[in-house]
């Protein structure tokens, strides 16, 4: 349900917080606000993870949502059917231990695909909790990136690291 | 350390009896087994490994039954700095031609030296023999050719945090600036190694070479470990001295340098012990300093005391073991929920947030524990810094810390570790029965159970990890139950190769029971490579085999280097990535003295490691078992998963 006018005041200040505290320590870096965007948004590019491309991270109060916009980049079969399976159990009923799945509380985890290939990473946050849903997203996308890194090295060497031997 | 003088048993060591038990095959009955007949079946069919193989001069036999005869004044130069480098307990010395002046009188002085093939393999021998045992080794190059063909080797050992010393000879100094001879501009090997180095010196002054080694050893006995390079000018390799009042600065070793270690901050104690009380599931990364300070056993005890776990880094694993509950090597999805982490030594630090650097959490506190300062808060920041001997910084906050139970935690360990043995456990499933070629999976799964799961004391053999697409898989199932146990040959400078020259170093080391390898003197050793990585170093099996040292060296030959996916559909950069098919690198391996094994099926793989492990044990002898892949393996289109990757840290990584 979108956050009223008055809860944007709060959450986005907030969520905003919870950012500067990844620039702090040096996780995302080179970070830029875009300032052309609608009102109750928030955008952020940034570097982190990735060696090609910045990652976008947009606070839309307006929508309840914050997403990273476009973080995985075209993917083949394969590597679609993992990141679905991997948002799939980070669900109410997904296996694993429950701190590192979403609280249906806090919101709901989607995926998105874009009209340009690439899919986005993003939660519906419930009740204005900006700044946990924020953190929450932003270790999910941790997880991801780095379990595709693990099983999907091909996929992450190409599009995201320089790094591999 | 002094595990020479400890019973290899009572540390559940090995005797050479216990090398022979596995499979059911027991020592009455090996001239009689089927595996072995098999085995020497092959070799008479095809008729030429026992009527060719070279012979080894009896000078070899004789240099092991020299008795040495004390060096006394007047000294050589020389023979000052090998005095100095036995009374430092240099493990091992690996050298090519020249330097010998210096090189001779350190074999004179009862120090291992091995001569190998060339100067960058026998540099990566001594890395890798000073990873596994945690004891000083040296490597020697001539002026020159010799001492540039070790820079590679040198470099791998600075990224590593190798405390090496790197040894190398001048002409006169008569002739710098002359280019008199072909050893052109000797004097400037310092600046060659610069950045790949703690401390080095072009020693001159002939009457300052006790000092001047002193300074070396300094540094090679403290704080954060790297490559120490020493180059002596002819005048100083050659002077004579009469006694030791010709040398200035010579006072011994209990006054040149200190044994005595920095102790912790008891303020940053009680801070870390505050963090970790407070955590929900607080992780120790347990790296090279580590192993280098014996911090094993204490951080055993903390993990213990308060339910931490323990991932290990480094370039060598074993120092807290595989199997324990606590340990989260191969349970790599349950790093992601660490809330605190406690870097112990970890000397090679990445940035926060990039590809191929940690994987845990972004919140996760961070406590560090370093001996040097400057490296408190150094790409990463340091939520508690801790400036200590890493062994005693532990020691202090385990005292301090209350006891405490995390059962969620623990078993969410053991649910992750279970996860990623089924992950890999499936892989082995896929491709066990694969028809023409052997997969990488199972070379991982089956060794691990020859070494871990069956007669032999899994913490008896020592593992050289190298290969690039084999170690992918098999860094997934290795394990180490002891201190140096695996040794990570690619570890940090991406040396990925040269692994037959790593497996040189480990396997004097196991050979002569050195440091941390002292339960298990005289076991066979196991190295992994990769057919891209055999021909860098292949020559050291004559060396393995001249020195009767038991390594089995396992090469995964998929006809190409691992690179060659991205140019599969280039027909004009296709090549440049591939090796003629089939190649036999076990028939190189016989025609220089040692046994060879070529498996082209699965099911084949076990056996031919047994008749290696045999030769291993009866003959003192290296083996190449050369296993035939298919480099489409590697293609995750055709052959899922292909080309897996890594979590740093862990024990698939390579950086962290």
């Amino acid at each position: 349900m979108p956050a009223s006018t008055a809860d944007a005041a709060t959450a986005i200040p907030a969520a905003r917080d919870v950012v500067y505290t990844y620039v702090e320590k040096g996780i995302f870096r080179q970070l830029k606000e875009v300032k052309d965007v609608p009102e109750g948004t928030k955008e952020y590019h940034f570097s982190w993870l990735s060696e090609h491309e910045r990652i976008v991270l947009v606070l839309d109060v307006s929508q309840s949502h914050v997403t990273f916009r476009g973080l995985l980049p075209p993917t083949p079969d394969r590597v679609g059917a993992f990141v679905d399976r991997f948002v799939e159990e980070r669900g109410p009923d997904g296996k694993g231990p429950g701190h590192r799945k979403v609280d249906p509380e806090l919101g709901v985890l989607f995926l998105e695909r874009n009209d340009d290939g690439r899919t986005s990473l993003g939660l519906v946050v419930r009740d204005g909790r900006f700044a946990e849903a924020t953190r929450k997203l932003v270790n999910l996308a941790n997880e991801l990136i780095f379990s595709l890194q693990m099983r999907h090295a091909d996929f992450t060497y190409e599009h995201f690291a320089t790094i591999d031997e | 350390m002094d595990e020479n003088t400890k019973d290899p048993k009572a540390l559940g060591g090995v005797s050479r009896r216990d090398f022979l038990r596995y499979g059911g095959v027991g020592a009455a009955g090996l001239a009689a087994s089927s595996i072995l007949a098999q085995g020497v079946a092959q070799d008479a069919a095809e008729g030429a490994e026992n009527a060719t193989r070279p012979t080894i001069p009896d000078a070899f036999e004789a240099q092991r039954a020299a008795v040495l005869s004390d060096v006394e004044w007047p000294l050589s130069g020389a023979q000052v700095f090998a005095k100095l480098a036995k009374e430092e307990e240099l493990g091992a010395l690996f050298c090519c031609p020249g330097n010998y002046d210096i090189v001779h009188s350190i074999a004179e002085e009862g120090i291992p030296t091995i001569g190998g093939r060339d100067e960058r393999s026998t540099a990566h021998a001594a890395d890798a023999f000073t990873r596994t045992t945690g004891v000083v080794s040296a490597c020697s190059g001539t002026e020159g050719p010799g001492f540039t063909n070790m820079i590679t080797g040198v470099a791998a050992a600075n990224g590593a945090r190798t405390p090496l010393l790197v040894l190398a000879s001048n002409m006169s100094k008569t002739y710098d600036d002359t280019e008199a001879t072909l050893q052109t501009s000797n004097q400037y090997q310092q600046p060659t190694t610069e950045g790949m180095k703690k401390y080095g010196k072009r020693i001159t002054d002939p009457e300052r070479v006790w000092e001047y080694a002193g300074y070396a050893w300094r540094h090679l006995k403290s704080g954060e470990p790297r490559p120490v390079h020493l180059d002596f000018v002819s005048e100083v390799s050659r002077a004579t001295f009469e006694g030791p009042g010709d040398l200035v600065r010579s006072w011994n070793k209990g006054r040149y340098r200190t044994d005595y270690q920095p102790h912790p901050d008891p303020a940053a104690v009680q801070a870390a012990v505050d963090l970790l009380e407070r955590a929900e599931r607080p992780i120790v990364v347990a790296s090279t300093g580590a192993f280098y300070n014996m911090a094993g056993e204490a951080i055993r005890m903390l993990a213990e005391k308060a339910d931490i776990a323990v991932v290990q880094s480094g370039s060598s694993y074993g120092h807290f073991p595989s199997d324990h509950r606590l340990s989260v090597d191969a349970a790599p999805d349950a790093l992601y929920s660490a809330d605190v982490v406690v870097y112990v030594g970890q000397y090679n630090m990445p940035p926060a947030g990039i590809p191929g650097g940690f994987a845990f959490s972004p919140d996760a506190q961070v406590i560090q524990i370093e001996p040097d300062p400057t490296k408190i808060g150094r790409n990463q920041p340091a939520d508690v810094g801790i400036v200590s001997n890493e062994r005693l910084a532990i020691e202090a906050i385990a005292d301090a810390i209350r006891p405490g139970t995390r059962a969620a935690w623990v078993d969410e360990i053991a649910a992750a570790r279970q996860a990623f043995l089924d992950e890999n456990l499936g892989y082995y499933e896929q491709y066990r029965n694969f028809s023409g070629a052997v997969h990488q999976s199972v070379i991982a799964k089956e060794l691990s159970d020859f070494l871990y799961e069956g007669d032999i004391p899994k913490e008896q053999t020592t593992v050289l990890s190298g290969g690039y697409s084999v170690a992918r898989y098999a860094r997934r199932f290795l394990k180490a139950f002891r201190p140096g146990q695996v040794v990570n040959g690619a570890y940090h400078y991406a040396a990925i190769g040269p692994d037959i020259a790593f497996a040189l170093g480990v396997g004097l080391a196991v050979k002569e029971g050195i440091g941390a390898q002292a339960a298990v003197k005289g076991a066979p050793v196991v190295s992994l490579t990769g057919d891209g990585g055999v021909a860098f170093s292949i020559m050291e099996i004559e060396t393995q085999a001249k020195h009767k040292m038991p390594v089995i060296n396992i090469v995964y030959n998929n006809n190409a280097w691992g690179t060659w996916t991205g140019q599969a559909e280039n027909p004009v950069t296709l090549p440049i990535h591939l090796f003629q098919e089939n190649l036999r690198y076990d028939r190189v391996a016989e025609a220089l003295g040692a046994h060879g094994e070529y498996v082209t099926e699965p099911g084949d793989f076990t056996p031919a490691l047994r008749r290696a492990y045999e030769v291993a044990v009866n003959e003192n002898r290296p083996s190449i078992i050369n296993c035939q892949g298919i480099k489409e393996f590697h293609d995750a289109g055709q052959y899922a998963p292909g080309f897996l990757g890594k979590v740093e840290p862990g024990a698939m990584a390579y950086y962290h």
